[in-house]
């Protein structure tokens, strides 16, 4: 689909982040057919390309999988943003952007003259975002650190242990549609008043909305909501868990309405044909037994061709998927994984949004080369000549 | 239903079509009190805030006309594919509408037909298998997350299209909800560029053994990050200073070579070493002390809180996260950290309690289609509305 088709085509975002949570929410802008434009510098590497999987397992930062994934579609200006000319580049960018993002450690887009009115010097209606863990009191912090400020990690493990969390850096996943819906609303105000917008979302913050009926439970119930056993992934199902299969793998099986349960049941056999298991009041009775039926069976098989078959009955089940699994499953390869050409002579998978627009799947690019854009992006954005250019190379502004 | 949700808490007018009988997500555990009924569903009341209800039967003649004619009023029109709504709105598409339509899995893979449940969503995307490490099997959030993952990511697309006031134009949106999950998962570096396109692997998956990132301490759990890579050096430098300065490890400890540590696990020695000496670190001191140490010296360190420590975080209240919230049964509000980003003038979050089953049907039906008192009573003594 060319990009002109896409909603928000001709949307132009100046891009001042790094790591995850800023390049995931502009990779989202980026997809839905903005242009984005995002400042690096070679002396101040977003560290993402320094973090694998590396393209044929040799590190280099143009190599970085991650990075491409998190960053496919943009366009890359490198500049030392701490050097005292660096507003010869940023400024026509500032006055070019319509929305500029930035994720700098609390602070620190103040000192660089690029924190809100910094910035809204330069373009009186421009909307402004800034993003942290949990804002100026937290510091700065990576998205395992708003997993545990906004509750999510104490949610994951077993009672009465260590807390295990969510996968990773959690927030950095979830805040991304926060800040990215935040913008739209200030698009759509600016173009209703022709004013600009102050956007300031925390990853904590975010966080807790993935959290909501816990966050009731607690203001309504006054309970306090709990980890679970990891064996009990929810106690109002039955049979309802992750069950082992031959090979190690797990499978999620969910058979607690009657049908479901019949259909399982047909195919289990064995203990799982016991009366008592006919009702769901029976089964919640007997969990333990009824668990216990199923993983003998599902220990007997291996996890995807039981998932072919139990979906072929009519029973909800998935394999637990791996990473190794979701990068072969063939639903992901209809469009979900699309793997992009590569300058290196590679090819690497990255993932495509959950959405398609009017039927078509977003177009797939690869993540830029640091400052493959530079001297592109200084002509005809900010329209320097190339005399202009080569000074700002020799005196360092352009890394 | 989240997509709308945060479409309304952005100020749009949301009118949630149930069959007579209310809405299946009104049965989802868990209740307000732990006692079941249609309106405390503690999820169902946190993404139905301020929406108006409005019953009808799409098995019926009626209802379908009564349905399609909705549909051609509103700016926008959410639905899942695979329901008795969605047959109705794929056969006769709102003309005039954008179309935000749901599917379970991709709609032209091999899993197109598989039918779904939460669990069974989860464990498709990845997320499971990645959490919980050590322990060995997945782990699975105790609150639902599709229909967060799932809503959020619709409501970008959906509000991409809103962007120009009053030019809405009748596109469509086709949302994969396993791929809006996946997006968490492969918030690790996990892209698999090497794995080879085919049937899945008959060998176990690998699962790494993970380093543990909590810790004990006097007044809870603290979370103390270890990561190691080239851009990391300077928190595992911190951390060090840190451990050194407490008496807990040798003074030469920040000049250790963090990077050579990269990949490695708490099989390591030196990895379990670090472990040790965190683990002694925090155990006598509270959240508070080890995260003001993190902040001070420059490592990932914060409280875990649970979700009393959330409501009652002097921090979040001070950044405006909290919003007046109505009671999910009406009444009193309470102040909720449901704000999820300050915006120039604009306050999002809606706070009225969810609707009651049809509890704005007669109004709906006969200011969007006009129908009077007597066309109402007549689908009312069918049990279309």
């Amino acid at each position: 689909m060319i990009d002109s088709q896409l909603p928000l085509s001709g949307v132009r975002i100046l891009d001042l982040t790094w790591v995850m949570v800023g390049p995931t929410t502009t990779r989202y802008l980026a997809d839905l057919g903005a242009t984005v434009i995002k400042v690096e510098s070679a002396g101040r590497l977003d560290p993402v390309r320094t973090l694998g999987p590396f393209l044929d397992d040799e590190a280099g930062i143009n190599r970085s999988v991650s990075y491409h994934n998190f960053n496919a579609g943009k366009r890359s200006v490198a500049v030392d943003l701490k050097h005292p000319d660096a507003g010869s580049v940023l400024h026509p960018l500032i006055r070019w952007a319509d929305v500029v993002v930035e994720s700098f450690a609390p602070g620190v887009a103040g000192r660089l003259g690029l924190d809100e009115p910094g910035v809204r010097a330069v373009r009186h209606d421009v909307i402004m975002v800034s993003t942290s863990i949990g804002g100026v009191e937290w510091g700065g912090g990576v998205g395992t650190m708003g997993a545990a400020i906004c509750g999510a990690t104490h949610l994951m493990g077993e009672p009465d242990s260590a807390p295990l969390g969510p996968f990773g850096p959690w927030t950095d996943e979830v805040a991304p549609r926060y800040i990215a819906i935040s913008i739209l609303a200030a698009l759509r105000r600016r173009a209703a008043t022709g004013r600009g917008s102050y956007i300031d979302v925390s990853q904590a913050e975010a966080g807790i909305q993935f959290l909501l009926p816990a966050v009731y439970q607690q203001a309504f119930d006054g309970v306090t909501p709990m980890p679970r056993p990891a064996d009990l992934p929810d106690p109002w199902r039955c049979p309802a868990n992750a069950y082992e299969c031959a090979e190690g793998r797990w499978i999620a099986i969910d058979g607690s309405s009657d049908k479901s349960f019949e259909s399982l049941r047909a195919m289990v056999g064995g203990d799982l044909l016991d009366e008592r298991y006919t009702t769901l009041l029976g089964r919640l009775a007997c969990r333990g037994e009824v668990d216990l039926a199923i993983s003998n069976w599902t220990r007997e098989w291996g996890a995807a061709e039981l998932e072919r078959q139990l979906q072929a009955h009519g029973v909800p089940a998935h394999v637990a998927s791996s990473t190794t699994d979701l990068g072969v499953d063939d639903d992901l390869r209809v469009s979900m994984l699309t793997s992009i050409d590569l300058p290196e002579g590679r090819a690497c998978d990255v993932v495509r949004r959950s959405f398609r627009w009017n039927g078509q799947l977003d177009p797939v690019r690869r993540g830029p080369r640091l400052g493959e854009h530079t001297d592109e992006v200084l002509r005809d954005v900010c329209g320097l000549d190339d005399v202009e250019i080569a000074r700002l190379r020799e005196a360092r502004v352009l890394t | 239903m989240y997509a709308a949700q945060l479409l309304a808490d952005f100020g749009a007018d949301v009118v949630v079509v149930e069959p007579p009988s209310g809405s299946s997500a009104r049965r989802i555990p868990p209740f307000l009190d732990d006692v079941p009924g249609p309106d405390r569903g503690l999820l169902w009341a946190s993404v139905n805030r301020g929406k108006r209800s409005c019953t009808l039967d799409p098995a019926t003649p009626d209802g379908r006309v009564l349905l399609t004619g909705l549909a051609a009023r509103f700016d926008v029109v959410l639905y899942d594919r695979v329901s008795p709504f969605g047959n109705v709105l794929e056969a006769a598409p709102p003309a005039s509408a954008l179309c935000c339509v749901f599917h379970p899995f991709d709609p032209d893979g091999p899993k197109a037909d598989y039918v779904t449940t939460e669990l069974v969503l989860a464990a498709a995307s990845g997320a499971p298998a990645l959490a919980g490490r050590p322990i060995d099997r997945p782990l699975f959030f105790p609150t639902p997350q599709s229909p967060f993952e799932i809503g959020s990511d619709a409501a970008v697309a959906v509000m991409s299209a809103l962007v120009e006031p009053g030019a809405v134009r009748p596109d469509r949106i086709d949302i994969n909800q396993r791929g809006a999950m996946l997006a968490g998962a492969f918030s690790e570096p996990l892209v698999v560029g090497a794995a080879p396109a085919g049937a899945l692997p008959s060998e176990p998956s690998p699962r790494r053994p993970g380093l543990p990132n909590t810790y004990r301490c006097s007044d809870g759990y603290v979370q103390v990050s270890l990561v190691f890579g080239t851009s990391f050096d300077p928190k595992m430098t911190a951390l060090a200073t840190w451990l050194a300065d407490l008496g807990v490890a040798p003074v030469d400890y920040p000049g250790t070579p963090w990077a050579s540590m990269a990949g490695c696990g708490p099989e390591d020695e030196r990895v379990a070493q670090m472990i040790d000496w965190v683990t002694a670190a925090v155990a006598a001191r509270t959240r508070a002390e080890v995260t003001a140490a993190g902040a001070h010296y420059g490592f990932f360190a914060a409280p875990v809180h649970d979700m009393a420590d959330v409501m009652a975080s002097e921090r979040f209240h001070r950044r405006g996260a909290f919003a007046p919230v109505e009671h999910p049964l009406g009444g009193s509000t309470t102040e909720l950290p449901l704000s999820f980003a300050r915006i120039t003038e604009v306050v999002p979050v809606a706070g009225s309690r969810p609707p009651r089953i049809g509890e704005h049907t007669t109004g709906v039906l006969s200011s969007l289609l006009g129908l009077d008192h007597h066309q109402l009573s007549a689908l009312y003594a069918q049990e279309v509305i």
